[in-house]
């Protein structure tokens, strides 16, 4: 396929991301191909993201910080703020006051769906429809492909793009509160099936760190450790392979888990994550988080 | 006493639990102001301004937020607040204050201070592309450099970044691919 268009931005994001799809993918692609100097910025930008997370953070000494604290605390005004906080209503009752709900609950069911197929029949194993169907993409239940910040309703509610409950019921994150459910089926091993399938199966890597994200939460065992150990020690993407080794600082116990740092600090390919591997093996526990 | 007690506390109006918040957020937003601000006084008078403001702020905070992400989008808004109001003075002089920058000291310490290897795959030292990066870096438009920072240094997603700046993640991811774009371009200059 020839193009003679020189590529969007779009489309350079998108293939960065590895969110660059049919046609597009194809035309971008034979663009690169008739236009090395492209390709070699292709390449220079991938590296690049992967290794700029070597930048440090600034060293700051101990005095630098007792200094600042101290003339905060200094310029403090005399009165506290006199906070009153009324205890947040639950997810139900505010979803409840959005006046279209009843119209929208279905729309808000957001499916892990099977290509183009309905959604399953309630009770059908959800981790079985998903092997069943490895290589399709997951799917809004009106069948858009999800896409960052999806449909207007899903930009207000901001719905994630995961839905692992066999019942095909909602897990939602309000802007306002970031809180969200999996209808309180917390341990539910096809839950964790299912999650642990997304970390080994799923082409978008931020889907893996959600779903990493949800079984370091609410599931436990030893499958569990071995599923976070595969994308600790073999994700391709070093963000995926931090998320994981994050959510095992606290298995150290685990031998398996102690030889998996061990790996990554002398294998992983990325600095940043040998650094982070060193630091947790150090400290027996792990490092300031940051972002969690 | 975890995050959500300092801030329940903080917000009755102990001021050593307010204390506490800054003690567990003081590397990050410092660290976050010291890359953006050149000059050390500022970083100062900046992390004042920003933890006088989540004081002030506490009372409207409610505890379901995100806390962190609260706070990032104070200390972004003051360091944006910072570079217009630096833009300003220096018209106002007519001469640059970059005499009173100390940006290449923060760079070297910490440089000298991880014990940075100069043994690297990349095709120079790493202490010296750091210090390439860094310049690169400083080129940025100042929404770009912080996106940067939060991005790389702060190893925030774009999720995160996009709520710290209240814009979509498509625009997040537009800018920070701008930004990079620009850093490998400066960089393969400098590499010619």
């Amino acid at each position: 396929m020839n193009r003679t268009t020189p590529p969007a931005e779009q489309d350079w994001i998108d293939h960065l991301d590895g969110r660059l799809e049919g046609p597009r993918r194809l035309a971008f692609e034979a663009w690169l191909a008739e236009h090395p100097e492209d390709a070699r910025e292709l390449e220079d930008l991938r590296s690049l993201d992967a290794d700029l997370v070597l930048i440090p953070l600034p060293e700051l000494s101990e005095a630098e910080l007792d200094q600042a604290r101290a003339r905060v605390l200094a310029a403090l005004p005399g009165r506290a703020p006199a906070a009153v906080v009324a205890p947040a209503p639950s997810l139900l009752v505010r979803l409840s006051r959005l006046a279209w709900l009843p119209a929208a609950a279905a729309a808000l069911v957001i499916g892990v769906v099977l290509g183009r197929g309905p959604l399953q029949a309630p009770g059908e194993p959800l981790s079985s429809a998903l092997i069943d169907g490895r290589n399709d993409e997951l799917r809004t239940v009106d069948g858009a492909p999800v896409t960052d910040g999806g449909s207007p309703l899903q930009r207000q509610l901001d719905i994630q793009d995961l839905d692992v409950d066999r019942n095909q019921s909602v897990r939602i994150r309000l802007k306002e509160t970031n809180s969200y459910e999996i209808n309180g089926r917390t341990t539910d091993l096809e839950v964790q099936n299912t999650l642990s399938y997304i970390v080994r199966n799923d082409r978008d890597p931020k889907r893996r760190q959600t779903a990493i994200q949800l079984l370091e939460t609410h599931c436990q065992g030893e499958d569990v450790c071995q599923v976070l150990v595969y994308a600790m020690t073999q994700d391709p993407v070093a963000d995926v392979r931090r998320e994981a080794a994050l959510a095992l600082k606290d298995d150290q116990q685990n031998t398996m888990v102690r030889q998996s740092y061990i790996k990554m600090l002398v294998e992983d390919p990325s600095p940043a994550l040998r650094q982070l591997a060193q630091g947790i093996l150090a400290q027996g526990g792990g490092p300031e988080v940051v972002g969690r | 006493m975890d995050e959500q007690e300092l801030i329940r506390r903080a917000q009755a109006g102990d001021q050593q639990a307010f204390e506490g918040l800054m003690r567990l957020y003081q590397r990050r937003v410092m660290g976050l102001i010291r890359s953006f601000v050149r000059n050390a006084d500022d970083a100062q008078d900046v992390f004042q301004d920003v933890f006088l403001r989540v004081w002030l702020g506490l009372a409207r905070f409610r505890l379901e937020s995100s806390f962190y992400t609260w706070l990032y989008r104070i200390t972004v808004n003051r360091c944006l607040t910072w570079h217009d109001q630096r833009g300003r003075r220096e018209n106002l002089h007519a001469t640059p204050l970059e005499s009173m920058d100390d940006d290449e000291d923060w760079l070297e310490r910490t440089i000298h201070l991880q014990g940075v290897r100069e043994e690297s795959d990349w095709p120079l030292g790493k202490a010296e592309l750091l210090r390439k990066i860094w310049h690169a870096v400083e080129t940025l438009n100042p929404k770009q450099r912080l996106i940067f920072c939060l991005r790389y240094q702060h190893g925030l997603q774009v999720k995160e970044i996009s709520e710290v700046f209240d814009m979509p993640d498509g625009t997040v991811k537009i800018l920070a691919f701008r930004a990079i774009r620009q850093i490998r371009a400066k960089l393969k200059d400098q590499l010619e």
